[in-house]
């Protein structure tokens, strides 16, 4: 059921080449305890302390994919599947992974309603998310980024007040703003546009179209089929934590909901 | 250079916002990090000094030389053994580097620790007399202390992830170097034949410079005590990045 996505970009527009990676995680026997336990079970049977390995279980399996300038990517998926856990490695949070080539600067989000400092109020959340993020700046970039930022995300007239009370969306308006307010080689956006209202996603759809066309590529994940098939050009179906299908956004949503169709099925008849 | 600069970057915004929503609008939390080493130091004072009558010249100064530093170690690891936990959501969201994380814990707690001891040292300045080289050469004594600290933090924030209940046995050690480590008696009082064991506590071992510098000056003796305490910092700062480098792949999947 594989399908290959042939893309008409060449390859010297490729910012992301992933060749047979694998990622696993390793279940050792102390999972869920303490020293304690370890200190325990060494004393108890020494001999499987030191002589039993760790297992391992697989997150992803044999990944293979590359990502091109201007591509806007959706990664589909249940919960689970290993999505965020690709995009984490592409990130570079698993470490320097050989079988991951990235040209180019990557800026990855994961969650829009983070608190990074409740106290603190919403124009110091965004000085601090702006500083986290765009480290390559210059002070006076990051305090123009900052100010742009606030007034994109129209909430200046509770922008002083406390970031704890701010509601679910005006987090996600403000944090959007930030996320979108540069374009860099490779945007990874993880399920960051719940919470936001549904003007406000269409207005920063916008402005992340507007971005990717500017520059990079753009690698999202989210459940709102929609969305994707508005922002997006080519899809990605991840399925038992492989690449279950790769080409156009369309053909990719009707893969999913056939393999999700089938999995029901499945299940009924197995009750 | 370009990552390093970056990494400052992120370090500085963290201990700044750490710093800031501590303080906000609000004497009481400065005068708390004051107040709280100055109880401690109050109540060793009166237990020592004027109960068990603890017969050591210029008590208070000894106590500053000890005692302060002890806060400032025991304290930071208590604070920041749960560190990557408690920022779980803004590791799994951002690409932060996880060092700079405790590093501006680590540095938050460094500021929580010169107040009241500058305090402190200002105030005992008025009655007791201090050596002017020792003092001068204080900062010196601060880099091993900061930098052990820090990769102790490492080390236990590291394994606090994969051993839910470091933090506990973490107290539990703490209470009992409190004990073992000469902060409010002197190392002379130790028996001779067990002194040499003062040699492996590296919570002394960091202390100690404080102590000559304040307390006991002597230039050799600083100096023989300042290169063991740098030392003991590379080696604890070994063992950290030894298991920082075989788990940090997997923290994330952890967390």
């Amino acid at each position: 059921m594989n399908s290959t996505y042939i893309s008409d970009k060449n390859s010297e527009d490729i910012i992301i080449e992933i060749k047979n990676y694998d990622l696993e995680y390793r279940f050792s026997r102390f999972r869920n305890s303490g020293l304690r336990d370890v200190f325990i079970s060494a004393i108890e049977s020494p001999f499987r302390f030191f002589m039993e390995r760790a297992k391992r279980i697989k997150i992803l399996n044999d990944i293979n994919l590359k990502i091109h300038q201007g591509e806007r990517v959706a990664l589909i998926g249940i919960n689970g599947t290993g999505k965020t856990s690709l995009c984490r490695a592409i990130a570079g949070m698993h470490g320097k992974i050989s079988n991951i080539k990235i040209n180019g600067e990557i800026r990855a989000i994961f969650d829009t309603t983070v608190v990074v400092h409740p106290e603190l109020t919403g124009r110091e959340n965004a000085q601090i998310l702006v500083n986290l993020m765009f480290t390559d700046l210059t002070k006076e970039e990051r305090r123009i980024k900052v100010v742009e930022a606030i007034k994109f995300s129209e909430i200046d007239k509770y922008i002083d007040t406390p970031f704890k009370h701010y509601s679910k969306g005006m987090k996600s308006r403000l944090f959007l703003s930030v996320v979108s307010s540069s374009p860099s080689d490779l945007l990874i956006l993880d399920e960051v546009f719940a919470g936001a209202d549904s003007f406000f996603n269409e207005k920063v759809s916008n402005r992340i179209k507007s971005m990717i066309e500017q520059s990079g590529a753009a690698l999202l994940i989210s459940h709102d089929e929609e969305l994707l098939k508005k922002l997006c050009t080519r899809g990605i179906v991840l399925h038992e934590r492989k690449i279950a299908f790769d080409g156009n956004i369309v053909e990719a949503f009707a893969f999913y909901n056939k393999i999700n169709l089938k999995n029901q099925s499945v299940r009924r008849y197995s009750f | 250079m370009k990552a390093i600069s970056k990494n400052l970057l992120v370090i500085m915004t963290l201990t700044t916002a750490e710093l800031k929503s501590r303080y906000r609008n609000t004497w009481a939390g400065l005068l708390w990090v004051i107040i709280n080493p100055l109880m401690m130091f109050a109540v060793h004072s009166l237990i020592f000094k004027y109960i068990m009558k603890i017969d050591i010249d210029d008590y208070f100064v000894f106590l500053l030389g000890g005692l302060i530093p002890w806060i400032f170690i025991s304290s930071t690891l208590n604070m920041t053994c749960y560190s990557f936990i408690t920022s779980r959501e803004v590791l799994l969201s951002f690409q932060i580097n996880p060092l700079a994380i405790l590093g501006a814990k680590v540095i938050d707690n460094f500021i929580n620790f010169i107040i009241p001891f500058v305090f402190l040292f200002i105030i005992l300045s008025f009655t007791q007399s201090f050596n002017v080289i020792g003092v001068l050469l204080l900062p010196l004594s601060m880099i091993p202390l900061v930098l052990g600290t820090f990769f102790l933090v490492l080390s236990l924030a590291t394994l606090q992830v994969y051993f839910r209940d470091t933090q506990y046995i973490l107290g539990f050690l703490l209470s009992i170097s409190y004990f073992l480590t000469p902060i409010f008696y002197p190392e002379q009082m130790v028996p001779e034949g067990f002194r040499f064991l003062l040699n492996f506590n590296p919570f002394y071992i960091l202390i100690k410079p404080f102590q000559i510098a304040l307390w006991s000056f002597d230039m050799q003796l600083y100096f023989l005590a300042l290169f063991q305490s740098l030392f003991c910092s590379i080696i604890i700062c070994l063992i950290a990045l030894f298991i920082w480098k075989k788990r940090k792949n997997e923290l994330y999947l952890h967390i």
